[in-house]
C-alpha cells in the first residue's frame, strides 16, 4: 500500500469508493455524450428531421455515468451515510467498499469514451443512411455489454459488504 | 407467419390500363417488379399543392386537416376548384412578399425622414436658393456646444428640428461661399448628412403621404393573412388533393410492357389473395387474363408477413434487423413474446408499467399515428403490462416497496441472476428448435442437427445436471438426472464430433473441425451470461427510482412548505428521467438479445418486403374502400 493511504479510515476507504465509481464513470459517460454529441450537430446541421434519431444515439453512452451513480448511492445507503448514522468501518473493511466501486468504475471510465466513438460513427451511418438507424445502435450496445458486466460484478461483490 | 407468393402476370387492353392501375393501387393486393417502375420527376402541381399547404399552416398556430378518413370515391375524384385554389394561394402569397418589401422600403425611408418633419418648404425648394445652400443632418447631443459655437463663428444659421436620445437634427444655412468651409467643420465633428430627397412636396406633406400608402400597405397584407387563415378550412381539401397528386405520380411511375394486342404487368401477389384479386378486376368489368406461378427455386420472393394483432407491431423490430427471407419460419412470433417479456422485466415497476399503458393507449386511442411510430407505440403499450407484472413480483411502485415481494433484486440478486439465466438458456434454445425446422424445410438434416440439435442436447444435458447438483431431491432422483445429463451432453457433443467435419475430406480435417466445433461452447457460455443484463438493467431501474425517492424525501423535510413543493418537483423530474432513461436502455437491450443472442442462432434474413403498388398517404389517415370493410382495410394499410 502506498504510504499516502495508510493512515485512511475504513469510511474514508468506502467514500473514496463511492466517489471514484460516480466520478470516473460519469467522466467516462461526459466524453462519450460530447463524442457523439460533435457527429450529431454536424448530421444534424444538414438533416434537422434526423434528431429524434440521433438523439437516441448520443443518449447511448450516458449510462455509463447511470450505473456508477447507481453503485454510488448504493454504497452510500450500506454504509450508513445517507441515514446520518455512519458504520464505523474498519480499514479493512472500507478497503472493500472501494474494491467493490472499482469495476463499474473503470470500465465505466474506458467504456463510456469508446461507445461515445462507435456511437459517433453510427450517427454518422444514421446521417446517411436513416432506414438503418437501429443496426447503429445495436452496434453501439455491444460495447456496453462489458460495462453492464462490470456493474453486475460490482453489485455482487456490494451485496456481501459489511 | 410468413405467406407464400405466386408471381403473377396479368394481361389486359390498353383502354382498361388507368382503370386497372387505379383498382391496383386502391386494393393494395399486387408488388409490380422492378423492372416496370421508371423514375419519374414530381410533377409541378404537386409541388405548387405542397407549397400551398406550407403557406396556409404557416399562418396557423395549430395544423388541421390531418388524419382525415376518406372513401374511395372521393378520393378518386380530384376536384379541379382545389387547383385553382392553389394558384390563388400562390398568387396571393407572391402579392405578400411584393408588398412587404415596398413596406419595409418606405418604412426606411419614411425613418429617414421623420426627424426633419418641421421644416417647412420642399427640399427640392432648397436646391433652387441662388445665394444660400442648406444642409440637413445630425450630430451628437454631446457636441451641441461646440456645433453652435462653430455654427456662430461662420456665421451659420442653424435650426435644430427635432432631437432624440442620442442626437440632435439640424438644418444649416449659409453663404454659397463659406459652404466649403462648413463641410470640413462638418466633417471633423462627425457629422452625418441626411438622405436627399427631391420632391415638390414639404416633409410634413411627405409624412404623411407615406403613413397613408404604409397604412393602405399594411391593410392589403392584413386582408390576405386574414384570407390565408380563413383558408384553413380548405386545408384538409388541400392536403386529400397533395395526396390524391402523390397517388397518382406512383401511378404515373408504372409502365407496362405490350404484346401485338394487349399491354400486361408482371409481380407478386400473396398466394391467399389471388383469388381477391380477379375478383377486384371482374366487379369493374376490366377484361384481363390472370396467370399465376409459383416462384422458381432460386426467385428472389418478396417477404410477406401475416401475424396477429399482438405480433404485427414487432414485425417493426425484426425488419430493423433484417426483413426475413420468404423461405425461412416467421421469427416474429417467438420473438415478440420474448420482447415483450425481457422489455418488462427490465423496467421491472408497477407505476412505471401504468404510465407506459396509459401514455402509449392514450397515443393510440387519440393520436393517430402511422407507419413505424405506431408499432412502436403499440409495442410499448403491450410492453407496459409486462412491465407491471415484473414490477407486482418486485413488489416495486415508482421504487417504492409496496410489500414483501417474490424476487428482491436490490436486497439479494442472486435469484434474479439465476431467474435472468435461466431465461437465457430457454431463449438460446428456443432459438436452436427454430434452426432446427429452418434446416428440416431446407432438407439440410445433417447440418440442423450439427449446429442446432447438438447444442440443444448439450444445454439440456447442463440444465438438468446443473439442477441435479442445486435443487433438493431425492438421492435417486438425483442420480438419475445426473446420468441423463451426463447422456445428454453425450450425444451432443458426439453429434458435434461426428457431423462438424462431414464436408471434409481428410481424417485431420475431420479432427480439426471436430474441435472448432467444440470451440463454439464459449460462444454459448458469452451468450448466457450476456443475459445478466436483464438482472442488472431491473437493477439500475428500481435503484434509480428508489434514489429518487430518498432525494425527494430528503428534500421535502429540509424545509416547511417550499421544501415540500421541492420535493414534489424532485420526485417528478427524477422519476421522469429514469422512466425515459429506463425505456431507452430497455428498449435497446431487450432489442440486443434478439438481435444477437437469439436471431444469432437461426436467422438468415436479407429479404426484401412484399409492398404493393398502393395509395400513397402523407395526410389522409385512411381511405375507405366500399366494397370491403373497415377492418380489412386497416389490415392492408
Amino acid at each position: 500500500m502506498p504510504f499516502i493511504f495508510q493512515n485512511f479510515d475504513g469510511l474514508t476507504w468506502a467514500l473514496m469508493g463511492a466517489a471514484l465509481a460516480v466520478g470516473l464513470a460519469g467522466i467516462g459517460s461526459a466524453m462519450g455524450v460530447a463524442i457523439a454529441g460533435k457527429a450529431a450537430t454536424g448530421v444534424l446541421s444538414e438533416k434537422p428531421d434526423l434528431f429524434g434519431k440521433v438523439l437516441v444515439l448520443q443518449a447511448l453512452p450516458g449510462t455509463q455515468g447511470i450505473y456508477g451513480f447507481l453503485m454510488a448511492v448504493l454504497m452510500l445507503v450500506s454504509m450508513g451515510w445517507l441515514d446520518g448514522a455512519p458504520k464505523a468501518l474498519t480499514e479493512a473493511q472500507g478497503q472493500m467498499y472501494f474494491a467493490a466501486a472499482l469495476p463499474i468504475a473503470l470500465v465505466g471510465l474506458v467504456s463510456g469514451i469508446y461507445q461515445g466513438k462507435i456511437a459517433a460513427s453510427s450517427i454518422l451511418m444514421t446521417g446517411k443512411r436513416p432506414e438503418i438507424s437501429t443496426r447503429g445502435i445495436t452496434m453501439t450496445a455491444l460495447v456496453e455489454t462489458y460495462a453492464i458486466l462490470a456493474l453486475l460484478v460490482s453489485i455482487l461483490m456490494w451485496t456481501a459488504l459489511p | 407467419m410468413i405467406v407464400s407468393m405466386k408471381k403473377v402476370k396479368l394481361f389486359f387492353l390498353e383502354n382498361d390500363k388507368d382503370q386497372l392501375l387505379n383498382e391496383l393501387q386502391f386494393n393494395a393486393l399486387f408488388m409490380p417488379d422492378k423492372k416496370h417502375y421508371q423514375p419519374q420527376n414530381p410533377s409541378k402541381s404537386l409541388l405548387e399543392v405542397g407549397k400551398a399547404i406550407e403557406v396556409i399552416e404557416r399562418h396557423l398556430k395549430k395544423s388541421t386537416g390531418n388524419h382525415a378518413i376518406v372513401d374511395k370515391d372521393t378520393f378518386e375524384v380530384q376536384n379541379p376548384k382545389y387547383m385553382e385554389l392553389t394558384q390563388r394561394i400562390l398568387n396571393e402569397q407572391q402579392t405578400f412578399y411584393t408588398l412587404e418589401e415596398r413596406l419595409k422600403s418606405l418604412q426606411q425611408v419614411y425613418k429617414d425622414l421623420l426627424p426633419y418633419k418641421n421644416l417647412s418648404v420642399s427640399q427640392s425648394r432648397l436646391e433652387t436658393l441662388r445665394f444660400t445652400t442648406v444642409t440637413l443632418g445630425y450630430y451628437l447631443k454631446t457636441n451641441e456646444e461646440a456645433f453652435v459655437g462653430h455654427m456662430d463663428t461662420l456665421g451659420a444659421f442653424s435650426e435644430t428640428l427635432s432631437s432624440d436620445d442620442d442626437y440632435n437634427y439640424v438644418a444649416i444655412l449659409v453663404d454659397k461661399e463659406q459652404n466649403e468651409q462648413l463641410l470640413s467643420i462638418l466633417d471633423s465633428m462627425d457629422f452625418k448628412f441626411a438622405k436627399k430627397m427631391s420632391s415638390e412636396k414639404t416633409n410634413e406633406e411627405l409624412i404623411s403621404e407615406f403613413n397613408k400608402e404604409m397604412t393602405e400597405l399594411q391593410a392589403q397584407m392584413d386582408r390576405i393573412t386574414t384570407y390565408f387563415e380563413s383558408s384553413a378550412n380548405e386545408l384538409g381539401a388541400l392536403k386529400l388533393l397533395y395526396d390524391q397528386l402523390l397517388s397518382e405520380e406512383t401511378r404515373l411511375q408504372i409502365s407496362f410492357l405490350s404484346t401485338d394486342t394487349t399491354l400486361y404487368i408482371e409481380g407478386w401477389v400473396r398466394s391467399d389473395q389471388v383469388d381477391q384479386l380477379s375478383d377486384v378486376l371482374n366487379k369493374k368489368d376490366i377484361a384481363f387474363e390472370l396467370e399465376a406461378r409459383d416462384p422458381l427455386p432460386d426467385e428472389p420472393v418478396p417477404t410477406a408477413m401475416k401475424n396477429n394483432r399482438f405480433v404485427k407491431p414487432f414485425e417493426y423490430i425484426t425488419n430493423q434487423f433484417s426483413t426475413p427471407s420468404a423461405y425461412e419460419v416467421d421469427p416474429n412470433p417467438s420473438m415478440s413474446i420474448w420482447y415483450w417479456l425481457i422489455f418488462g422485466i427490465m423496467m421491472g415497476d408497477v407505476g412505471y408499467g401504468i404510465v407506459m399503458v396509459l401514455l402509449f393507449g392514450a397515443a393510440l386511442k387519440f393520436g393517430k399515428f402511422k407507419g413505424a411510430m405506431k408499432d412502436l407505440i403499440n409495442v410499448f403499450f403491450y410492453t407496459g403490462f409486462s412491465a407491471i407484472g415484473a414490477g407486482l413480483v418486485f413488489g416495486s411502485m415508482f421504487g417504492a416497496t409496496l410489500y414483501t415481494p417474490l424476487l428482491e433484486p436490490i436486497n439479494d440478486p442472486i435469484p434474479m441472476l439465476i431467474i435472468s439465466l435461466i431465461i437465457g438458456v430457454i431463449h438460446v434454445m428456443h432459438g436452436l428448435i427454430i434452426k432446427l425446422i429452418n434446416s428440416y424445410r431446407q432438407k439440410d438434416i445433417a447440418g440442423g442437427l450439427n449446429d442446432a440439435g447438438s447444442w440443444l442436447f448439450i444445454l439440456m444435458g447442463l440444465s438438468l445436471l446443473i439442477s441435479a447438483m442445486f435443487l433438493p431431491m431425492d438421492a435417486l432422483v438425483k442420480n438419475i438426472l445426473m446420468y441423463t445429463s451426463y447422456g445428454f451432453m453425450g450425444l451432443g457433443v458426439l453429434l458435434i464430433v461426428v457431423l462438424n467435419g462431414r464436408d471434409q475430406k481428410s481424417i485431420v480435417g475431420k479432427m480439426v473441425s471436430a474441435f472448432t466445433g467444440l470451440y463454439n461452447s464459449t460462444g454459448y457460455l458469452s451468450d448466457i451470461l450476456s443475459y445478466s443484463r436483464i438482472l442488472a438493467l431491473a437493477l439500475s431501474s428500481a435503484v434509480i427510482a428508489y434514489t429518487m425517492n430518498l432525494l425527494a424525501d430528503m428534500v421535502w423535510h429540509s424545509m416547511p412548505v417550499i421544501g415540500i413543493l421541492f420535493g414534489i418537483l424532485v420526485y417528478i423530474v427524477g422519476h421522469v428521467f429514469n422512466f425515459i432513461m429506463g425505456m431507452l436502455s430497455a428498449y435497446v437491450h431487450a432489442g440486443r438479445l434478439q438481435y444477437l443472442e437469439f436471431y444469432g442462432k437461426f436467422f438468415e434474413g436479407g429479404g426484401y418486403l412484399f409492398e404493393p403498388l398502393q395509395l400513397q398517404l402523407k395526410y389522409v389517415y385512411q381511405v375507405n374502400l366500399k366494397e370491403n370493410n373497415n377492418k380489412k382495410n386497416k389490415e392492408i394499410l
